[in-house]
């Protein structure tokens, strides 16, 4: 079920109003809201929700073990046998054709020809994604941060809760899980916030993201036959097609939350005007980045230690991030170029640098051009199909093909086309920018309508794309 | 709604009111009129016949080959210009592996393109038969554009309104390909359909109009795979001609699938002499 699909339009009407007119206990509109997650997500593939409940099943007895043991070593077991077995499932899903593939071509470099055989399995729909959630807890509980929850319906609405549940925010307990014991009380402001949230999700995701994903589909696909302009174009382009995609997902999971008057943690701050890429990392998919730093890299030793052991520490975490995303090659180059981008901050004490508000002075505004252009390079890693797709696209750029630079495509469009329609979206979130969406503040109601219009005037509808983070 | 019926209006008579800016819109636009010929297909007969080589021999052409489309989609351009009393001497049809797609629909592509006139007395009749969607179209003010965006959304809304000419003329219809990209390996079905019900409504509109149609194979590189596709195919459709194999240099082809411009114009010296100079029929 799609955030931009009729069907999710209709399902959310109807969780809203069941929700808050035909239950009035806590307890009965958290087995509502397990009952809706679980539909939401059968939607896709009712055979893996058995991986979520078994997940739910083991992380709640587990941490209830974990915090009656007295033993220390019973607990690590306890802890052990949690992230062996959720992290074995993700394994199993995700990587193992990976690692089985790469074994093979790296014997067969060697001359040895090994016959392993591969998996044929699909990947479920955001294992990555709740894994986390619910390793967290676990973690949280082992390090006494947090007291189990002996309502498993609450912990399981809160592993499960469907806005968030398969792209995130990868959510803590000691956030969301509290929120499953409250007693909740409608509020006008606090649901129009969610709408403006929606409302802006959706823009960012038909009309920004599925704009861009025309054009980056067919620029990637065929990019030994196009120009300079063309590829670098492409770059950018998907640069908005991920950003748009993404953060247009968290948007509208976030607002979906408040509209059952749920506070979700943010995972977007306008990561595009970042003025280093340490910024860049703090601004973008921030539940992910703040899960990796508590509970990898502080682990690690973080900054502390010698200058060796924070550049370790820095390449675990991106490489780690990077693998997290998919398995293949270029995540991993991706993350270990990010790694190499943030190195030299690190080594001048200037990666806790711009943790203030976002200003906009020449220098500042160089800045993020110049962070915008690193980040562009290291998407096109990301988003080729291997290795060498990237570096034949960066070859083909360098070549400097500049004559006849804007063109025509096969796909009935100028290569310059979107360029109008980026500027018109940073206008936006410029004005958006310190907020949690441009929609509030003055004319928000206004705003909002137009927004609204544009969407159905810009909007793609006719070639309705899955949110990129999905595979991850 | 009110915003969505507005906005159907608007768009609605910007894009009636416009030049035909494709080629079935073209087809619709067409009445009365007489060509010596009549070639349709799929993009391997929009790049592989060139108009002005018929023309430069008196013989007045109309190159309906559509990009995407399939057997449906040229059924659907014959039934237009036969019922806008568009006459024509012969008619050649482009036949491949399309021969094995029996549904009994349009491409998306043509489908959009009828889109903006489905209240026109010509078009209801032919989306309402065909449009699985139609009811959503035909009363939700602006659905159609919603869902078709891609093709009539607000990009040719303001090529409309600006009357913006369509970059290839339909009065020629010949796209020319240039130079030669990564020629793939093409393969033809193994199997051939028993019965195919769009050929054969194709056919039987031909006949009504008073002509045999010439079906052809349009030229594969030399990486193209048979399969035996095409002796099955001569088997089973009358007066079909086999081109698959006559341009024999592969850097006359674009792709495997398509000529480029030296291909198209060698491709089309083939039918011309085969047909208008040697008068093989």
């Amino acid at each position: 079920m799609l955030f931009n699909s009729i069907t999710f339009f209709v399902f959310i009407t109807i969780v809203f109003f069941v929700f808050w007119f035909l239950l009035k206990s806590v307890k009965k509109q958290n087995v509502f809201v397990l009952v809706a997650s679980y539909i939401f997500y059968g939607w896709w593939d009712y055979r893996f929700l058995f991986l979520i409940i078994f997940s739910t099943l083991l992380d709640f007895y587990l941490s209830k073990n974990i915090y009656k043991s007295n033993k220390n070593k019973q607990k690590k077991l306890y802890l052990w046998i949690s992230l062996i077995a959720n992290l074995g499932l993700l394994f199993v899903f995700k990587y193992y054709n990976f690692f089985t593939n790469s074994f093979q071509e790296l014997f067969a470099v060697i001359g040895v020809h090994l016959k392993l055989s591969t998996l044929n399995i699909i990947l479920p729909v955001g294992i990555s994604f709740y894994t986390f959630q619910t390793l967290s807890y676990t973690i949280d509980v082992y390090r006494d941060k947090l007291k189990p929850t002996n309502d498993l319906i609450a912990f399981a609405s809160f592993v499960t809760f469907f806005p968030q549940l398969v792209a995130g925010p990868i959510e803590r307990a000691t956030n969301l899980l509290p929120q499953f014991y409250q007693k909740r009380t409608f509020s006008f402001e606090f649901a129009k916030s969610g709408v403006q949230l929606i409302v802006w999700g959706l823009f960012k995701k038909i009309v920004i993201a599925d704009s861009c994903a025309v054009y980056v589909d067919y620029i990637f696909s065929e990019y030994e036959t196009q120009n300079s302009l063309t590829l670098v174009l492409g770059a950018i382009y998907f640069a908005f097609q991920i950003y748009g995609d993404f953060s247009g997902y968290t948007d509208i999971a976030i607002g979906t939350g408040r509209l059952l008057g749920f506070k979700l943690l943010p995972n977007f701050k306008t990561p595009y005007f970042s003025r280093n890429i340490a910024e860049f990392w703090r601004r973008w998919h921030i539940s992910l980045t703040t899960w990796f730093k508590d509970y990898i890299y502080i682990p690690l030793g973080g900054s502390r230690g010698n200058k060796g052991l924070q550049l370790r520490n820095v390449f675990v975490i991106f490489l780690i991030s990077g693998f997290w995303h998919g398995a293949n090659w270029t995540y991993l180059f991706w993350g270990g170029l990010n790694a190499i981008y943030f190195i030299p901050s690190m080594l001048l004490n200037k990666n806790r640098k711009y943790t203030d508000k976002i200003e906009f002075s020449g220098l500042s505004v160089l800045k993020m051009i110049i962070t915008f252009i690193i980040t562009c390079f290291a998407w096109i890693f990301f988003r080729a199909n291997s290795l060498s797709i990237a570096f034949g696209y960066i070859k083909r750029i360098i070549d400097f093909n500049i004559a006849n630079p804007i063109k025509y495509l096969s796909i009935d469009r100028y290569n310059v086309e979107m360029i109008p329609l980026i500027i018109l979206f940073l206008v936006f979130e410029y004005t958006g920018v310190n907020k949690e969406t441009p929609l509030l503040g003055k004319y928000s109601y206004l705003k909002t309508v137009s927004i609204v219009l544009l969407i159905m005037i810009l909007g793609v509808f006719s070639d309705q794309k899955d949110f990129i983070y999905f595979q991850f | 709604m009110l915003i969505a019926i507005l906005l159907d209006v608007v768009y609605t008579s910007a894009i009636e009111k416009t030049i035909p800016r494709n080629k079935v819109r073209y087809a619709l636009s067409l009445k009365n009129k007489h060509y010596n010929v009549l070639f349709l297909g799929s993009s391997r007969v929009e790049n592989s016949i060139v108009t002005s080589m018929f023309k430069e021999q008196n013989i007045s052409i109309l190159n309906m080959g559509l990009e995407g489309a399939t057997l449906g989609d040229n059924y659907l351009v014959l039934q237009l210009l036969n019922n806008n009393n568009v006459t024509f001497d012969q008619v050649f049809i482009q036949l491949d592996y399309l021969y094995n797609n029996n549904e009994d629909s349009f491409s998306e592509t043509s489908m959009s393109n009828l889109m903006p006139l489905i209240r026109s007395k010509q078009v209801t009749p032919i989306l309402r038969e065909f449009d699985k969607d139609f009811n959503q179209n035909y009363y939700i003010p602006f659905y159609r554009y919603l869902t078709n965006s891609y093709r009539i959304g607000f990009r040719e809304f303001v090529s409309s309104l600006l009357h913006k000419k369509p970059r290839i003329s339909f009065e020629d219809g010949f796209t020319p390909k240039f130079g030669t990209t990564k020629l793939a390996k093409e393969e033809l079905p193994k199997n051939i359909v028993s019965y195919s019900k769009v050929y054969n409504k194709i056919n039987n509109t031909c006949l009504s109009m008073g002509i045999e149609p010439v079906y052809f194979i349009a030229p594969y590189c030399s990486k193209m795979v048979d399969n035996g596709f095409v002796r099955k195919l001569d088997s089973v459709v009358d007066n079909f001609y086999d081109y698959s194999g006559v341009v024999k240099n592969d850097n006359n082809f674009y792709n495997c699938g398509h000529l480029n411009n030296n291909g198209a114009q060698e491709f089309t010296e083939v039918i011309i002499t085969d047909f208008f100079k040697n008068k093989k029929r």
